[in-house]
């Protein structure tokens, strides 16, 4: 049901989608293989990861506040899930949910710190990314963890009518985050703190308990990340997750995401986080180096900063 | 005999902003070496007079003239720049910055043309200062001084400008007494130095104390200048106040039966030892003016707060707020004095806006979008929201139509006691007179009201009891039975008089 709040998201998104399709149109000019279904695999695989963490991101972000931990988070967690797997050899699934359990817990921890003891999201948040990346080091030495069992490779490696698997964790968890954030009062809740917490306050929201779900989420959204990139490597590195939150923010502001709070949508970040893959992706067939790719991906971001200022200007 | 000219003269001068004429027609006139009192109830234009003489807006017509030259306020950087310095009532001082470094901000002293010379700027301020007979540590950040000692560093600040014309609003708001009396000599030293000084202050007893004249102002036109010498604190209402009142036919449908009983309530130094009942039906309103503390008692009984000490009694059954969304939850409501800041969602539709305390009864578990929009939508008819889309943003309508779709919000929440914190400040006469008749059919439906406002018209019009706060304190609980406002006036301005 297509509300007149929401026409304005549409539209964003809409304005978005087409950038897509014009950057698609000049790669597929510019080199023969862009336009080929291995290469929109490629594609939709390698932004896969990102666009797990940028789902959660969104969450935060629309909350009015940040995490920069989800690449710890991430690091952390797949650690300890091959860990489990490999040294204890416990059954892949269960050391899975651990996993997961675990990225939920470690985003509490920032939850705490910022709706109980209202510490500013940026300071914790920035503490947390050491602390979790400290301990994932100090837990495996520095050193990566081979021989991840099969079973779990195969899964995560596995075609089903053409997609990767990957895919389908991203299709679904988009549409969780889409029926949360829109069909949900938690969703609404999220939606009111970041628009104006004094007044959802008021109104009867309950903010901490709203927090602890954003953040928690985000948690458990890098932890799958790095659970689908640990199983195509067949190997967990410490050092996995840097700069996640980086590409996962710029995907959430490429799809419509305010970083003051209040607006967002799920679709919107896929798409950027899809731009954002594409573009890579785009450029490395052209043979582009890899710094100017770089260079691409910076004034990607700021020319949708400015058409978001331009267009929303009018409001 | 040549008459010397005045300090300064505003003639004539004249400020609309949409929808309401702030001021008409008004001169005031500030001689040399006097104190000039501007006085007026909230939204008499004393605020918006100041800031033409400020040079923070221009005036729509009119003229200032100073020392008999015409001058025009562009900024208030021209305003400082010849002479008059405004002190507000929340001091402009840096809270971070020394108080050496805020005098001088902006007009450093320098050395070498690049570099401060800290040695003859706390000179020059400790020399300012000397004449005010109070210790101030010059080298911490005025945050950690008090209020005063931050008022006296803002009046040398004037004086390290050469003003002379120093306004200030109110500001003995946040004095002792012995504070004030330092405040009061100083303003005698100023007077005697030939500086015009204009006091802006609800205080009659301090007006009468320190000023020369006294102008009254009210909506927004001049009324009178007095000698203060020739007057007394009951002219001084009546001048204020003084206006034709119509008198409505108020039917009350209050009853006996206590709906809400609050008992002592305490809050840091804003509310204390605050009692008061409220009934079934009943509209109780609550008067006094900015500061008295009157939204900061409300916040406790809507649990945005908790009070330090005292209680709280819902339909004889105690009860302890830990979260707004308790109160709620006991059927009671709040509208924020501040709606843009407090009271709205603005992105949000206003389907949403108003579901939000009761979310949870529309989720089995996804939100059921067509028994929301149904329930919202009846509620918008019954209270007549223009244009009727609920679906657009909540931010895109007018402040009584903002004000009508908070008051949706609790009509969906079916709360039983609402508080209306200043329900129609900005909103325009037809939208008032709407909620005034939403008010009284919710009373009359059995709704217990309480209606916080600087207005007193309105308070007389609606209310059944009206309690007047001062300082943080009830100074009295009058029926409204042939009340008027001088009487409310009495209560809320007064120092020292409590029922």
């Amino acid at each position: 049901m297509k509300q007149n709040v929401h026409l304005g998201k549409w539209l964003r998104s809409g304005g978005t989608f087409l950038a897509l399709i014009i950057m698609c149109a000049i790669f597929s000019t510019q080199s023969a293989t862009f336009f080929t279904s291995k290469n929109t695999i490629n594609i939709l695989q390698a932004s896969s990861i990102n666009a797990l963490v940028a789902l959660g991101m969104t969450v935060v972000i629309i909350l009015g506040s940040i995490d920069l931990s989800v690449g710890s988070i991430a690091a952390f967690s797949a650690v300890f899930m091959a860990d489990m797997m490999v040294n204890f050899e416990l059954p892949w699934v269960l050391c899975l949910a651990m996993a997961l359990a675990l990225g939920v817990v470690l985003g509490a921890v920032n939850a705490f710190l910022i709706a109980v003891v209202k510490l500013q999201p940026f300071i914790v948040t920035l503490g947390t990314t050491s602390l979790y990346r400290a301990i994932a080091l100090l837990y495996t030495d520095g050193n990566p963890i081979f021989n991840l069992p099969s079973g779990f490779r195969t899964v995560i490696t596995s075609y089903l009518w053409g997609l990767p698997a990957p895919v389908y964790f991203v299709l679904a968890m988009t549409i969780i985050t889409w029926i949360i954030l829109n069909r949900m009062p938690l969703g609404e809740y999220v939606v009111a703190t970041g628009g104006n917490e004094e007044a959802a306050t008021i109104s009867g929201v309950p903010v901490v308990r709203t927090k602890f779900f954003a953040y928690c989420f985000a948690g458990f959204l890098a932890a799958l990340a790095a659970a689908i990139l640990v199983g195509r490597l067949g190997a967990a590195e410490p050092i996995v997750g840097m700069n996640w939150e980086t590409t996962a923010i710029a995907s959430a502001a490429i799809g419509g995401a305010s970083l003051a709070g209040g607006r967002g949508s799920a679709i919107g970040t896929i798409l950027g986080a899809v731009i954002l893959g594409t573009l890579i992706n785009g450029l490395t067939l052209m043979n582009v180096q890899a710094f100017w790719q770089l260079a691409a991906t910076g004034a990607i971001i700021l020319i949708a900063m400015i058409v978001d200022k331009v267009a929303r200007g009018k409001e | 005999m040549t008459a010397e000219p005045e300090l300064i003269t505003l003639s004539g001068i004249e400020q609309s902003f949409p929808g309401v004429k702030a001021l008409q027609n008004v001169d005031f006139h500030l001689r040399k070496g006097e104190v000039h009192a501007l006085l007026g109830e909230n939204g008499a234009g004393k605020s918006t007079l100041l800031s033409i003489l400020a040079g923070i807006r221009q005036p729509d017509s009119g003229e200032i003239h100073m020392n008999g030259d015409k001058v025009v306020f562009r900024c208030p950087a021209d305003s400082q720049n010849a002479g008059v310095h405004l002190i507000h009532q929340e001091l402009q001082l840096i809270p971070m910055l020394t108080a050496v470094q805020n005098m001088f901000l902006a007009h450093e002293q320098r050395k070498f043309k690049w570099f401060k010379d800290s040695a003859a700027m706390y000179r020059k301020a400790a020399e300012l200062l000397k004449p005010f007979q109070v210790d101030i540590k010059l080298d911490v950040p005025v945050s950690h001084i008090s209020v005063a000692q931050r008022q006296l560093v803002e009046i040398a600040r004037a004086m390290l400008g050469n003003a002379s014309v120093i306004a200030m609003d109110e500001p003995t708001s946040s004095l002792s007494p012995g504070e004030c009396e330092n405040l009061f000599r100083i303003i005698d030293d100023m007077k005697r130095q030939g500086k015009g000084v204009i006091y802006v202050s609800h205080r009659l007893n301090e007006l009468m104390r320190v000023s020369d004249r006294i102008t009254i102002l009210k909506d927004g036109q001049y009324v009178a200048t007095v000698n203060t010498k020739e007057t007394n604190t009951e002219e001084l209402i009546r001048l204020m106040v003084g206006r034709d009142l119509k008198v409505e036919e108020r039917i009350s449908s209050a009853t006996d039966e206590v709906a809400l009983e609050a008992s002592n309530l305490s809050w840091k130094d804003m509310v204390k030892d605050v009692s008061f009942t409220l009934h079934k039906g009943e509209i109780l309103g609550v008067a006094g003016l900015v500061g008295a503390g009157r939204s900061e008692c409300m916040r406790l009984v809507a649990g945005l707060e908790k009070p330090e000490t005292g209680s709280l009694r819902l339909r004889g059954r105690n009860v302890a707020f830990s979260s707004p969304r308790e109160a709620i939850r006991a059927g009671i409501g709040m509208l924020p004095e501040d709606r843009k800041r407090q009271g709205i969602v603005k992105w949000m539709s206003v389907i949403q806006n108003a579901s939000l305390p009761v979310l949870h009864k529309y989720a089995k578990p996804l939100i059921r979008e067509s028994r929301r929009a149904s329930d919202v939508g009846r509620f918008a008819k019954a209270v007549n929201l223009s244009p009727p889309d609920i679906r657009r943003a909540i931010g895109k309508f007018s402040g009584g139509n903002q004000q009508k779709s908070i008051l949706i919000k609790w009509l969906c929440a079916e709360s039983s006691i609402l508080i209306f914190d200043e329900p129609t400040r900005g909103i325009d006469v037809g939208a008032k007179g709407e909620i005034y008749d939403l008010m009284r059919t919710l009373a009359d439906r059995g709704a217990s009201i309480i209606l916080v406002s600087s207005e007193l018209p309105e308070i007389l019009r609606m209310s059944d009891r009206v309690m007047v706060m001062r300082g943080g304190e009830r100074t009295a609980i009058l029926d409204n039975n042939g009340l008027t406002e001088e009487d409310i006036m009495k209560y809320a301005a007064f120092s020292g008089e409590k029922e």
